[in-house]
């Protein structure tokens, strides 16, 4: 506004001389009082338009100082995350390392005969029990990562881990509760027409809209059967690759026409109504041989963006507890190797 | 020589270890807390400096 004023005083100011010149070298007191009044309005003007830029500098100088109290403090945080993470990874040695040298212990003491079967079952299960514990931690620390990533709201992002057993060689009771909960199966079809059946094993935080269930797993080997595989997890597991449905209402597009109808019948209902918009499969691998997947899901679509930036970063940061979730289903292997 | 002892032993310090895990997890989580009300608080407080007694 001053600007504005500061102008218009100043070119009153420099015309009335030029029109009224003649008055006010007469000394004509009726030009001369107007002439002097917009001398000192000139002044005035500019000691106001002064006062308010310095206050505009000022104001802006509060906001880059506020601007860089907030930088500086996310800074802080990023620094506390990378050194949490840091010291997550540490505490996780130990236990993976005490796990083989209970496999051990245990191989032993069967190898010598110096413990009964119902010490070892004990052992077995109590290293089993502990694998799961630490497994549940590292659900929770994934979701806690994409959580961040998307400044989510808490309890937004879910994790679980999915355990592959394939159905030739898979003992008998085990098979037999996996049929009970085995979801999407072709129509005709049995379990034992598949080449895995995987289970939902454990959760970091548990989905109450997602109760216990197992899916069948094609064989991608087989040109035909591939055509039948389960987007999501089935399909991850099935080709070794990890996979992302974007979006749950939208999950019949990642599946091939050849996806048995019954099927896609299914996993449409089975998604409708529930909170989860979209997820990502991750493959969990023992040497070349997949193991499981661990899913990481959503309550809106896109999990892991719609460029491959953000995928990229979300992956990578959920690399090392991928890591160590091989390595402690690894561990659950070979306790239940040694101790059978 | 393996003994049950030693087992159980391993076991005990295992359980430990998942104490400590749980802890990190925590420590984690509480790092990762949404900065958005976070960084609100901060400028919040740089607006608006508590009275001085």
């Amino acid at each position: 506004m001053y600007a504005f004023l500061r102008i218009i005083v100043a070119l009153l100011f420099a015309i009335f001389p030029l029109i009224f010149g003649s008055k006010l070298n007469a000394l004509e007191w009726s030009y001369v009082l107007p002439f002097a009044a917009l001398a000192a309005g000139v002044a005035v003007t500019e000691v106001l338009y002064d006062r308010d830029e310095a206050a505009k500098d000022k104001k802006k100088l509060k906001e880059a100082e506020d601007e860089l109290r907030v930088v500086s403090h996310r800074l802080d945080r990023q620094r506390e995350r990378g050194l949490s993470m840091a010291r997550l990874m540490q505490v996780m040695i130990p236990p993976t390392i005490k796990l083989e040298k209970l496999r051990d212990v245990i191989e032993e003491l069967k190898k010598q005969g110096k413990a009964n079967p119902t010490e070892i079952h004990g052992f077995l299960q109590g290293g089993l029990a502990i694998a799961n514990a630490v497994i549940v931690e590292i659900l929770k620390a994934v979701a806690e990562e994409v959580r961040a990533f998307w400044d989510a709201e808490a309890d937004s992002v879910k994790t679980n881990l999915m355990l592959a057993y394939k159905i030739r060689g898979c003992p008998s009771d085990l098979l037999e509760r996996l049929r009970g909960i085995t979801k999407f199966m072709g129509a005709g079809r049995e379990l034992e027409s598949y080449h895995y059946v995987m289970e939902l094993a454990l959760w970091g935080v548990p989905d109450p809209e997602i109760p216990a269930v197992a899916v069948p797993v094609d064989n991608a080997a087989n040109g035909m059967l591939k055509l039948q595989l389960i987007p999501g997890a089935p399909t991850a597991l099935a080709l070794l690759t990890d996979q992302v449905v974007p979006d749950t209402k939208e999950i019949l597009s990642l599946a091939a026409r050849e996806l048995a109808s019954n099927v896609q019948l299914e996993l449409t209902a089975y998604f409708e109504g529930k909170k989860i918009r979209s997820f990502a499969c991750l493959v969990l691998r023992e040497k070349e041989y997949p193991i499981g997947v661990l899913n990481i899901q959503w309550t809106s679509t896109d999990i892991l963006g719609q460029g491959n930036k953000d995928e990229d970063t979300i992956i990578k940061s959920i690399e090392q507890y991928r890591y160590c979730l091989e390595q402690l289903i690894g561990s659950q292997h070979r306790l239940q190797a040694a101790a059978s | 020589m393996a003994s049950a002892a030693q087992a159980r032993q391993i076991l005990d310090s295992l359980k430990d270890d998942v104490a400590e895990v749980k802890q990190a997890v925590l420590d984690l989580t509480e790092a990762g807390k949404r900065p958005s009300e976070a960084e609100k608080k901060v400028v919040e407080e740089v607006k608006e400096p508590a009275p001085i007694r």
